[in-house]
């Protein structure tokens, strides 16, 4: 090929030596599509393929490195090196693995090693997923060497699980029956990470232990009908039996530990809750191979070995949580109602309505301890049912009422209180509580607005309110120490004391800095709770403030901060215009300055309606009487902004209740008609005028004049002709009004309040 | 580029069942469909399709997917009783994994939540589908039978309409909890004098009930059509000192009722809430709700009435175009202050289905002899005829049921589509994978707690690839190089100081494992490394004397 692209030869030769930028620039420009041209095939790719091949084998380890980068990017843009070399690289980077593999604590003892297990890993990763699905590719350069592979990565798991196991989880998923000889090898190395070092794993490679654990079980159960007698015969064997028993085993781990809370709580007072507990599924016949976790050892005389509970809770529920959450080849059977008890029982684990033994409540120590240890069992049912939640959707509708009200239970109520929420607990379950959001926003989205139980949302209103207060560290430590300084004020000259006052001085004169702040994922959570809640229900007064409060401030100091306001913010003021609750008063106003000249949307058309309020309009006809009304409107205008959101659905009212008692009292017929009409055209407007000067007259005079804006009613030209009775309407003819209609009809957007909908009525 | 769509239309007549499509003449016959009444037939995601059968308890699933249609039954479901029409919940959303943010693809077996029929006498019958666990029976939901029962805001809330003339709003959770023995309704509507023969809820709605503008029609026998506001929040409130304070309204607003000569017996609604469209004995009907008057007057016939109304909202008689002489504006005007609005006949038959292609530009129309007519609504012309391919010489039957929805044509784009015929090829030949567990004919226990409650679930695939280190540079090569560039940042920093030691303790390390010959191994490591250094002296120097010579010659060259 002599057209204008470097040959793959005089890169294959600069790559021996390339670095940095050249080596980049190399990687960058194999990607070309030039090269996948067949008669390069033979001379110059091979050429290139031989190397990287020599780079690959080269006792250096940067070369190596160079070498997997670049046939990692070779065989993924270049199909037809792929096809042809794909195996032979893949069996160089192997073999190389195997190497370093077998002197893996030599490698990893320089600085780069585990860089280069990491590229060695990946690359071979990589290069394998491109084999994918290819069937003559995978079967004849994937297949065989997978028998060499697997074994090699799973010694190598044990050392580096972090990297391995990912890697290992595919193998397992695609290539089942080549991963069958070494299950039971696998299976050693994990139960070892789990019993062991699984504390010490970070959260990734942990979900990925229990991952790969679970998918230890995709491997069918082979019908064998030698031992199972003649009657068990027909018994269809399931594709998910191993899984299904491997689940089972992990739930039924549950119930021993929560038993063991029987110790620390008095049980017996809740028969609900006892029942519950004996519900739970246990497993029949004791597998010992599932039994590996080997036994807790509390001691109340060491509280804080009490911290094993939650722990291998938490342990359990990962693992659980693997089995119900991964993808499967098949369709497996959740047993949704088992689990949902076994989280109404985690829940139910709480010294709310429960008391502790009386034996055990002299021991502060202890009881620290407990009460520490009861929301970390709480958080583990709460951990299972939002994988539920998210999962399974509405397969978990008619528990969904149920998890509400367990939740209610996770919400620390102060001791010999009247149902006061114990916001010093709720401070330090933060993270939880984020949870326990998510998971409410992810039910609310399924359910509709009429719940039994609601109280537990009024609760969680106040502890989102509550937390997402920028919380400060040092608060407390003020409180200690205005009662000392007192006392310190006569030792003011000792040594001592003065050092630890340097030390604090940060505390004194910066106290700004130990505030912590809040995340914006905290916010949209919460925003989205808000809104949930704002929109299903109209809520009592006290809190309906709280939260506009809330999303004015905050709104406010986002948008100092970072000039311009979030969009949950936004989403949450739209809905705070459009629900005003019982308030009186309309933050439309508010909302507008907080987002001057970020032209939203929604609220320039909740202030220019466009769809007209008025039941007929003209369209592209010039406003003829437009001008002397425009002077005259800004009362009324004044209103609307005040009272928000329901205003142009409140005109309309007027003018329907206007006729409504003509409809009421006349047959239905043509006559009938005759003052609709009036109602669409003539009286229309005079009628809703009539609402308002009666209205200005009356009680909102006083209402805050904010915005003037230019779509105007005759306010107070028709002010004279108001008190039309509605016989005087009726008598209206047709002609009249339709005479009228042209000038009478401009956008119609005299806007009411909502409580003038209220008042209206009363009258 | 090839990616072609066209429409299919399903239908049902007393005795056969057809699929077609709007834009083609493709056409295959569903076989054993017999079907008895209106609503009977649901379409179950992409892939299934339910038909209850008539005289038989019994629902025919055929699967409707892709390359594995077929015209023969896949699955039957007995049924405890016989069934008049169905509806089911789905289960959307889940696909999106909102804790770690990632999407995961639709798996084979994919089925809604809930799957609801009602019988002759007004029951109605809640399973769930994955289970097969009858979860509720509700006697006596309505007082006769159901006519059609629908499922509304991504299933939050149901919808039933029944011959008792009434239509009756219910909360899904209401109907599912375990707790919930009898459930009781969330409103109830009974402005219908006779039998509710159809209703329609806008296409588009809200996330909340409380807040959306959506709209119900609903159409009874009494000629009426009454439109209402789904939106509970503007509606009466009930204000009860006890009740928790948090309240909204209970029941929707009526907004209008529109009467007309003849019993109505379907509706169907422009996408976009501009028109409608109903069927009666004497022909289809269009109405536009933008009503058209003199001039450039428009009117919104379903103007929203307000908060706190207790108002009945406005009653409009239809006029049949045609009937009137001179048909002007001027008559337009004069007839709505009557309080009478003028509407389109589009076609002269017995109808007894409606429903409107995607666009809002074609009706399909089904009628009592069992033919689907697919008139344009603009010209009101006939398009094409789509009847039962069928040998007999019996009627087919009245039109029960009539479906349409849009789909991609597989052979479009061949090259592109190899993946996904891959992946279904690798499964067990995607057909019969995965029977639809048996409905059950007891009422599952929720309450006793000892129960595992079961279900047949499966995840799908993620979308991406969730450990980044294992992204393909295909995806993102530019991720794939930042990722080079960290790594090589680590390798360079070593091999500029310390390569050469670094090779040494490898190889010491490895002697020492193997324990012979270490001495030996150094030495020559040693040296090996003594000649690397120094063939790099060499090259460096061979390099600068390049340089320089090449210097020399350049001034040479310029002297």
């Amino acid at each position: 090929m002599s057209e204008e692209f470097i040959a793959a030869s005089t890169l294959a030769k600069s790559l021996e030596f390339a670095q940095g930028n050249d080596f980049h620039a190399i990687l960058t420009t194999l990607r070309s599509p030039a090269y996948i041209n067949e008669q390069l095939l033979k001379s110059e790719l091979g050429f290139l393929v031989t190397k990287i091949l020599k780079l690959l084998r080269s006792s250096n380890d940067f070369d190596l490195w160079k070498g997997c980068h670049t046939s990692v990017v070779v065989c993924a843009y270049n199909p037809l090196i792929l096809s042809s070399h794909g195996g032979q690289l893949l069996a160089a980077i192997y073999s190389k693995l195997e190497q370093k593999t077998s002197f893996y604590s030599s490698v990893i003892s320089s600085s780069h090693g585990k860089e280069l297990f990491n590229t060695l890993v990946s690359s071979m990763a990589i290069i394998i997923d491109l084999t994918k699905n290819k069937p003559t590719l995978s079967r004849e350069a994937l297949v065989p060497k997978l028998k060499a592979i697997i074994p090699t990565l799973i010694t190598l798991s044990q050392y580096e699980p972090k990297l391995v196991l990912p890697v290992l989880q595919k193998f397992l998923k695609r290539n089942n029956t080549t991963f069958k000889p070494f299950i039971n090898k696998f299976r050693t190395v994990l139960t070892n990470l789990i019993i062991s070092d699984y504390a010490s794993l970070d959260s990734k490679t942990q979900k990925s232990v229990c991952e790969n654990f679970a998918y230890l079980h995709l491997l069918k159960i082979q019908v064998s009908n030698t031992n199972d007698d003649e009657t068990q015969a027909h018994h269809k064997v399931y594709p998910d039996a191993n899984w299904r028993t491997g689940l089972l085993s992990i739930l039924s781990q549950f119930k021993p530990i929560i038993q063991l809370c029987e110790e620390i709580l008095d049980f017996e007072q809740d028969n609900e809750l006892q029942k519950l507990i004996a519900a739970l599924p246990v497993n029949a016949e004791s597998h010992n191979e599932t039994e590996f976790l080997p036994r807790m050892k509390l001691d109340f005389n060491a509280p804080l070995s009490l911290w094993e509970i939650p722990q291998r809770l938490s342990l359990l529920v990962d693992m659980l949580v693997a089995f119900i959450s991964l993808p499967t080849p098949f369709p497996i059977r959740v047993p949704l109602g088992g689990i949902n008890s076994l989280c109404e029982v985690l829940l139910g684990v709480s010294n709310k309505y429960l008391p502790l033994k009386k034996e055990l409540r002299r021991d502060n120590e202890l009881n620290g301890v407990i009460n520490n240890i009861l929301p970390q069992i709480q958080f583990q049912g709460i951990k299972l049912w939002e994988i539920i939640v998210s999962k399974y959707g509405k397969c978990g509708l008619s528990l969904f009422e149920g998890i509400l009200s367990s939740i209610e239970l996770f919400i620390p109520l102060k001791k010999k209180s009247n149902n006061e929420i114990d916001f010093n607990i709720v401070g330090s379950l933060k993270s939880e509580f984020f949870a326990v959001f998510r998971l409410i926003n992810m039910i609310m989205s399924h359910l509709g607005h009429q719940l039994s139980t609601v109280s537990v949302i009024s609760q969680l209103i106040d502890v989102a309110l509550f937390l997402s207060r920028d919380k400060t560290l040092i608060d407390s430590l003020f409180k200690n120490r205005k009662s000392n300084t007192k006392q310190q004020g006569k030792t003011k000259q000792s040594k001592k004391t003065k050092n630890n006052e340097g030390a604090f001085s940060d505390i004194y004169t910066h106290p700004e800095l130990f505030v912590f702040k809040n995340s914006m994922s905290w916010f949209n959570e919460i925003n989205e709770f808000l809104i949930t809640a704002l929109n299903n229900w109209i809520l009592p007064s006290t809190p309906h403030i709280q939260i506009l409060k809330y999303s004015i401030t905050q709104s406010l100091r986002l948008k100092e901060k970072f000039g311009y306001i979030p969009e949950t913010f936004v989403d949450l003021l739209r809905c705070e215009v459009l629900h005003p609750g019982n308030e009186r008063v309309s933050i439309l106003p508010i909302a507008i300055s907080l987002l001057k000249g970020s032209n939203d949307d929604m609220f320039e058309l909740l202030c220019h309606p466009k769809v007209p309020v008025g039941m007929v309009y003209q369209l592209h006809k010039p406003l003829d009487s437009g001008e002397e009304e425009e002077e005259r409107g800004s009362t009324s205008e004044s209103e609307t902004i005040t009272n928000g959101s329901y205003s142009h659905a409140s005109t309309d009212l007027k003018t329907f209740r206007a006729l409504e008692n003509l409809e009421n009292v006349s047959i239905p017929g043509p006559e009938r008609a005759v003052p609709k009409l009036d109602d669409e055209a003539a009286v229309f407007k005079k009628r809703t005028v009539e609402e308002i000067t009666g209205k200005e007259s009356g009680s909102i005079n006083k209402k805050v004049k904010v915005m003037e804006e230019t779509i105007v009613e005759g306010a107070k030209e028709s002010t004279t002709e108001v008190i039309v009775t509605q016989t005087e309407t009726e008598a209206r003819s047709i002609e009249d009004s339709e005479d009228e209609e042209d000038d009478e009809f401009e956008i119609p957007a005299i806007e009411l309040s909502d409580e003038e909908g209220g008042d209206e009525k009363e009258e | 580029m090839n990616d072609k769509m066209d429409e299919q239309v399903i239908f049902t007549t007393n005795t056969s069942g057809t699929i077609a499509s709007v834009h083609s003449f493709e056409q295959i016959n569903l076989r054993q469909c017999s079907t008895q009444s209106r609503n009977s037939c649901v379409q179950v995601g992409n892939k299934y399709l339910f038909i209850a059968q008539a005289q038989k308890a019994l629902i025919n699933v055929y699967n409707l997917s892709g390359s594995f249609k077929r015209e023969s039954v896949e699955q039957r479901l007995p049924l405890p009783e016989i069934l008049k029409c169905l509806e089911v919940v789905e289960n959307n959303g889940v696909q999106y994994d909102r804790i770690q943010g990632v999407n995961h693809n639709l798996p084979d077996f994919n089925l809604p939540y809930l799957l609801l029929g009602s019988t002759e006498s007004g029951k109605l019958y809640i399973w769930e589908l994955n289970s097969g666990i009858l979860l509720n029976v509700k006697p006596m939901a309505h007082y006769q039978s159901i006519t059609k029962i629908k499922s509304i805001l991504n299933g939050k809330y149901i919808i039933t309409s029944g011959n008792d003339s009434r239509v009756i709003i219910w909360q899904t959770v209401d109907l599912v909890s375990a707790s919930n023995d009898d459930p009781k309704p969330l409103c109830i509507l009974h402005d219908h004098t006779l039998p509710v023969t159809d209703f329609q809820v806008s296409s588009s709605q809200g996330k909340f009930l409380s807040c959306t503008d959506t709209k119900l029609f609903t159409v009874s026998q009494d000629a009426t059509i009454r439109c209402y506001d789904l939106s509970l929040i503007g509606s009466k409130k009930k204000q009860k000192a006890n009740e928790n304070d948090v309240s909204i309204g209970k029941t929707p607003v009526l907004l209008a009722t529109f009467t007309t000569p003849y019993s109505i017996k379907s509706i169907v609604l422009d996408p976009a809430d501009r028109a409608c469209y109903i069927g009666t004995a004497e022909g289809c009907f269009s109405l536009n709700l933008f009503y058209k008057l003199k001039g450039n007057a428009i009117v919104n016939l379903l103007q929203s009435a307000g908060v706190n109304t207790v108002q009945k909202g406005r009653v409009f008689s239809l006029v049949q175009r045609n009937s009137l002489t001179g048909g002007e504006n001027e008559d337009l005007d004069a007839l709505y202050a009557m309080g009478q609005l003028v509407c389109e006949n589009v076609l002269n038959s017995n109808v007894s289905c409606l429903e409107i292609s995607m666009d809002g530009t074609l009706l399909l129309i089904g009628d009592t002899e069992g033919k689907v007519s697919i008139a344009e609504i603009y010209s009101k012309q006939i398009i094409r005829t789509i009847q039962t391919l069928t040998t007999s010489q019996d009627s087919v039957g009245e039109v029960t049921n009539l479906l349409t929805n849009p789909y991609r044509l597989e052979r479009g784009n061949l090259l592109l589509e190899g993946e996904s015929k891959g992946k279904q090829a690798s499964n067990n030949n995607g057909h019969n994978f995965m029977k639809i567990p048996n409905l059950q004919r007891v009422i599952f226990d929720g309450k006793n707690k000892g129960h595992l409650h079961d279900i047949w679930y499966q995840i799908g695939e993620p979308e991406a690839e969730t450990d980044p280190n294992l992204a393909l540079p295909l995806n993102d090569f530019n991720a794939y190089l930042e990722q080079v560039k960290t790594q090589e940042s680590i390798f360079s920093h070593i091999g500029k100081v310390s390569s050469n030691v670094k090779v040494i303790d490898n190889k010491i390390d490895a002697t020492s494992s193997l324990d012979s010959n270490a001495a030996k191994d150094e030495e020559i490591t040693e040296l090996k490394t003594n000649i690397e250094a120094l063939t790099h002296a060499y090259k460096e120097l061979r390099d600068m004397h390049e340089k320089l010579y090449e210097e020399h010659q350049q001034m040479l060259d310029k002297q």
